[in-house]
């Protein structure tokens, strides 16, 4: 067997060093597949509506496009108020229902694809801001596989014990000596050396072709000949590269930088001869820069970390507001090829360097001409770190009846909101007692950030969602100091207990330790819900744009077609709503299936305890009431009402004559 | 005993690569720490006769000390005319105006509003709001009272304990107390100094293999596992007491001023639901004890999990990734409402402002504790387990035995 298979065999089988490259692997694979969540929502929750679009918009802007999309926005905002009017010319009698019919199929097919324009839109007005490199196309793939700004920490982990463990395992057990004894000790350490700066190109490379993979499955990774611009993390690069050129580009980088890191740790070990040194720093000459040191700053260094981290080298300039002066602060300026490459050739030297000298030092004096220069070590050192230095826990609940149009009241406590100071309070209704919501008597005393954005009731639970707008600290040129986080509490109305039910940073931007970062914007949503309610398996959230429902063990989301214009009543398992077509229809939770109740079309509604007070547009906006299964329809009132309300114990009507309010008990 | 700590700390901790180190991270952090002042302060714009910092720095003896009705006033009378000249920003931009502190209208503004109102205004409305929330407290007490609710009327008593009678008497200059309370990169530090130091304390000897001598030594086996034990527990004090004090000197050297350390913490608008009436000065006491107490118990799972390997090169990526999954998880709950998932972190005594800097309590057999006491006892108790299990764990020398069994 010659010096390289004894070598593959003592690296990667007796030190188990294929044992470490799978385990990285099968990490960054598993860590992917759990973590991943969309970078734009929208465009994966209504994927075939934005398909639809996609494929009139695909590839580079034109006028053609900008026009049509125009028109596009103006058909769909028409036809949406051309179907409100048919609606009521319908249950008014005006039109006959094949006309009816008729036109609301004509308007069905403009507004087919409405969820889909939404996400279409939002990518041309993104476009709008430089027509000359972006184009249309889903982002979600491309943007995932570059969202990867963090340093891979199990790649990391990886190379500093493949490396470390090359020559320190010699050391250890003073083989050092011995091997270097041996005719063939140069020709030793030439393998271990290229056998270990192989396998860590290999592990990069593998753990590329698999986010490569995994992204091109999920999403797809269509166009790659797009410009890179057309993803907004690289949205102000003046490069002229396409996606897939950026992609080889960062993973060629990334796979230097992999190597570069090693070669330092093999001239480290090579240097101080121990485990723990070498490691300590390794990790700190890539650690501490990354954390320490700016990004501006951090792509200057001739360093492994500017590579492993790479994405920088591709990405325009940035800049934030002062919080004082409004002036613009630089945060990030752009890396011209240039730079690039004079940091890549200066990096390379280094690298060249340090390999030379782990071989020197492996050199016997049969194949060395020359006898090592004391001190030696100690001027590396200092080069070294001269380099370095420049450098869900929930109760069960009864599920009572929700309304959101109306506050929540139970057998003894009801939910009272100011309009005025624009919080919520509880009312005992027994000894009319009020009690402001959230309890804690430290909420939104000393910020303004925090406040009650909805309220559910479920006796004997109350529960109530909490926005915390919350600031590290008062710094300029830190665009993710802020953050914004919203809970749903329980509150037990017997014993007071408060318990956290489901907690949430709703911004993609993120920061520890100082190094920003982005996540997907699977939570934005919850800024802008103003209604929830609960059972045991789901939370739903309510926004303009629709119902979120959010599973409570794995939290997944999911985005039900439900029209939140009018009021949303649930109890429990159904929900119950308006659709486009002014019908009644309730929504099975469990089934996932929308039943419109035949016949009861109506403009507003609410749920009770006895069933669904609903106002008959059919019958001249009187109320009338019917069944939980939309079974019995009865009159209730003769005079047209607007709206319909309850509040735990009485329903309240305001008349269309008079705008009387009007009561009446259960 | 004593001799055989001492030896061992030499033997472990008195080495070349741990001084070099020490050394090395200490300059980064004044470096970093330089940076801070650098980026983030206003006052960074030399000793010019209309620099902000020279300005700054006239006008503060005039305002500085205890909050009258006479310094507001006069603070007023300056802030008031330049709020109403530049409030429809149609004011001169020009930088060379003569009847301007700075030279710029805009300027004098924000040096003003910056660095005196906002912070006048803070301290002087804070004693109002922590009053309201320690009436809000005393009536939720009274009402969970009547409603038997006893562990929330406990905690209502505690709050109310806490805020009533709050106040920020003094004016004083507090950027650098705010961005040395918000400093972590020392953290970072400590950590990887530790981890370095303490990796090599049983796993040296296994290396080479003298563990099997040393069992054989009468002052061998548990008795030297408690010395080293005792050894490390002693430098992973002095370590983060060490970077604790230089941030402290770090912080006071770069901004050139160790005002604002006698405020009150709550001064600090970040620290406004702080849950210890102390000063600031006080303030770094207690959290420098915090994080002795968080690096002492991250040090010993390190000890416990390095005890077992032959060397160190897998026990220190295994302890790194621990104390990176730490960070993460600790980082990602920092600001959660979950607080037992602050507590039972170790690297929240560390980053201990999440823990100290809000008000909360985690209920304990029925009583309301602050999230830092319990964090510091369950830490300590953890701590002390640990060390347990590393004695027990670690061999038995002969002489020990054998006395046992006559």
């Amino acid at each position: 067997m010659s010096v390289f298979s004894y070598e593959w065999k003592k690296l990667m089988v007796m030190q188990r060093g294929l044992l470490y490259i799978l385990a990285a692997l099968l990490v960054s694979t598993v860590w992917l597949a759990a973590t991943d969540r969309p970078q734009n929502s929208a465009m994966e929750e209504y994927r075939e509506e934005y398909e639809w679009y996609l494929e009139r918009l695909d590839g580079a802007y034109t006028e053609e496009k900008a026009a049509w999309l125009e028109q596009e926005a103006q058909a769909i905002t028409e036809a949406r108020n051309t179907r409100t009017r048919l609606q009521e010319s319908y249950y008014s009698n005006q039109i006959t229902a094949e006309q009816y019919e008729r036109q609301i199929a004509e308007i069905n097919t403009v507004l087919a694809h409405e969820h889909g324009f939404e996400a279409a839109y939002q990518q041309y007005l993104y476009i709008c801001e430089n027509t000359g490199n972006r184009c249309f196309l889903n982002t979600n793939g491309w943007a995932g596989l570059f969202s990867s700004q963090t340093l891979d920490f199990p790649l990391f982990l990886a190379v500093l014990i493949l490396a470390t463990t090359v020559f320190c395992s010699e050391y250890s057990c003073q083989m050092d000596a011995l091997l270097r004894t041996a005719p063939q000790s140069r020709k030793s350490a030439g393998c271990k050396v290229v056998m270990t700066l192989c396998a860590v190109f290999a592990l990069c490379g593998g753990v590329a072709l698999i986010r490569f993979a995994f992204f091109g499955i999920k999403y797809g990774l269509p166009n790659g000949e797009y410009p890179v611009q057309s993803i907004a993390s690289f949205g102000g690069s003046t490069k002229n590269i396409s996606l897939l050129a950026a992609f080889l580009i960062l993973t060629v980088l990334r796979c230097f930088g992999s190597v570069y890191l090693a070669a330092l740790l093999l001239f480290l070990s090579v240097l101080v001869k121990k485990y723990a040194l070498t490691v300590v720093s390794g990790v700190a000459s890539t650690l501490i820069p990354y954390i320490g040191l700016s990004r501006q700053i951090c792509y200057r260094l001739p360093l492994p970390l500017p590579f492993l981290l790479a994405t920088g080298f591709l990405e325009g300039a940035s800049s934030v507001e002062d919080s004082l002066t409004g002036e613009p602060i630089v945060i990030f300026s752009e890396r011209s090829p240039q730079e690039l490459l004079a940091l890549l050739g200066l990096s390379a030297v280094c690298c060249a360097l340090m390999i030379w000298w782990v071989l020197r030092q492996n050199t016997n004096c049969w194949q060395s001409e020359r006898k090592p220069v004391k001190g030696c070590r100690a001027a590396a050192l200092s080069l070294l770190l001269l380099i370095s230095l420049s450098g869900c826990s929930y109760g069960t609940s009864t599920n009572g009846i929700y309304n959101s149009s109306s506050q929540s009241a139970s057998e003894t406590y009801s939910v009272i909101f100011d309009d005025q100071t624009r919080t919520y309070s509880l009312e005992n209704r027994a000894t009319g007692a009020l009690t402001d919501l959230a309890l804690s008597p430290l909420f939104g005393a000393f910020s303004d950030g925090e406040s009650i954005k909805a309220v559910y009731m479920d006796a004997p639970y109350i529960y109530y969602m909490t926005s915390r707008t919350e600031q590290y600290v008062d710094r300029v040129g830190s665009y993710n100091s802020t953050v914004t986080q919203v809970s749903i509490v329980q509150l037990n109305t017997e014993t007071f207990e408060e318990q956290v039910v489901f907690e949430k940073i709703t911004d993609s931007g993120r920061s520890l330790l100082g190094i920003d970062y982005t996540v997907g914007d699977t939570w934005m949503f919850l800024q802008y819900c103003y209604g929830f309610f609960l059972n045991d398996d789901s939370l739903f959230f309510i926004t303009n744009d629709g119902i979120t429902e959010v599973g409570r063990t794995i939290q997944l989301t999911k985005m039900l077609d439900i029209p939140t214009r009018g009021n949303i009543a649930f109890d429990g398992r159904t929900i119950f709503y308006i659709n486009e077509n002014s019908l009644l229809t309730a929504y099975d939770t469990k089934t996932h299936k929308a039943r419109p109740f035949r016949n009861m079309v109506a403009s507003d509604f609410c749920l009770t305890d006895q069933g669904l007070y609903f106002i008959n547009r059919r019958d001249s906006d009187c109320v009338y009431l019917c069944g939980r299964d939309g079974i019995g329809s009865l009159k209730i009132s003769n005079e047209p009402a607007l709206s319909v309300e309850y509040d735990g114990k009485k329903i309240t009507m305001i008349l269309k004559s008079d705008m009387e309010k009007v009561f009446f008990e259960l | 005993m004593i001799r055989l700590i001492r030896y061992e700390f030499i033997k472990q901790f008195c080495k070349f690569s741990i001084l070099a180190l020490f050394v090395v991270f200490s300059l980064a952090n004044l470096f970093k720490i330089y940076g801070e002042y650098k980026s983030y302060s206003y006052l960074t714009d030399g000793n010019g006769e209309r620099s902000w910092h020279t300005l700054h720095w006239q006008l503060y003896e005039e305002y500085r000390g205890e909050i009258t009705p006479e310094k507001i006033e006069r603070l007023l009378a300056a802030y008031q005319p330049l709020v109403e000249a530049t409030s429809d920003m149609t004011a001169s931009t020009a930088t060379d105006d003569p009847n301007t502190m700075t030279g710029n209208l805009y300027s004098d503004r924000n040096l003003l509003d910056k660095y005196f109102v906002q912070p006048m205004q803070y301290s002087y409305e804070y004693s109002d709001r922590s009053e309201q929330v320690a009436n809000r407290a005393r009536q939720s007490a009274a009402l969970y009272g009547e409603q038997g609710a006893v562990y929330q009327q406990r905690e209502s008593g505690a709050i109310y304990n806490l805020y009533a009678g709050r106040a920020i008497p003094a004016f004083a200059y507090r950027e650098m107390c705010n961005y040395y309370l918000n400093y972590d990169f020392s953290i970072v530090l400590t950590l990887l100094l530790c981890l370095y130091g303490i990796i090599g304390t049983f796993v040296s000897e296994r290396e080479t293999q003298m563990d099997m001598l040393l069992l054989v030594s009468p002052n061998g086996g548990r008795k030297t596992a408690l010395a080293k034990i005792l050894a490390a527990t002693l430098f992973l004090l002095l370590t983060s007491l060490w970077f604790s004090f230089l941030d402290l000197i770090g912080f006071a050297a770069s901004f050139q001023t160790l005002e604002g350390l006698t405020l009150p913490v709550f001064a600090i608008p970040n620290f406004a639901e702080v849950s210890v009436n102390l000063s600031i000065f006080q303030y770094v006491l207690l959290s420098a004890a915090l994080k002795c107490a968080g690096t002492w118990v991250i040090g010993m799972l390190w000890l416990l999990v390095s005890m077992f390997w032959k060397n160190a090169l897998l026990p220190f990526v295994l302890n790194f990734a621990l104390c990176i999954v730490l960070i993460v998880s600790g980082a990602a709950c920092a600001y959660s409402n979950f607080f037992w998932t602050k507590v039972l972190n170790p690297y929240s005594l560390l980053t201990n402002r999440v823990l100290l800097g809000k008000t909360e309590f985690v209920n304990l057999g029925g009583f309301p504790v602050l999230t830092w006491q319990a964090a510091g006892w369950i830490s300590l108790t953890a701590g002390f387990v640990l060390v347990t299990a590393i004695y027990f764990l670690s061999a038995e020398n002969c002489h020990r035995c054998v006395g046992r069994a006559k």
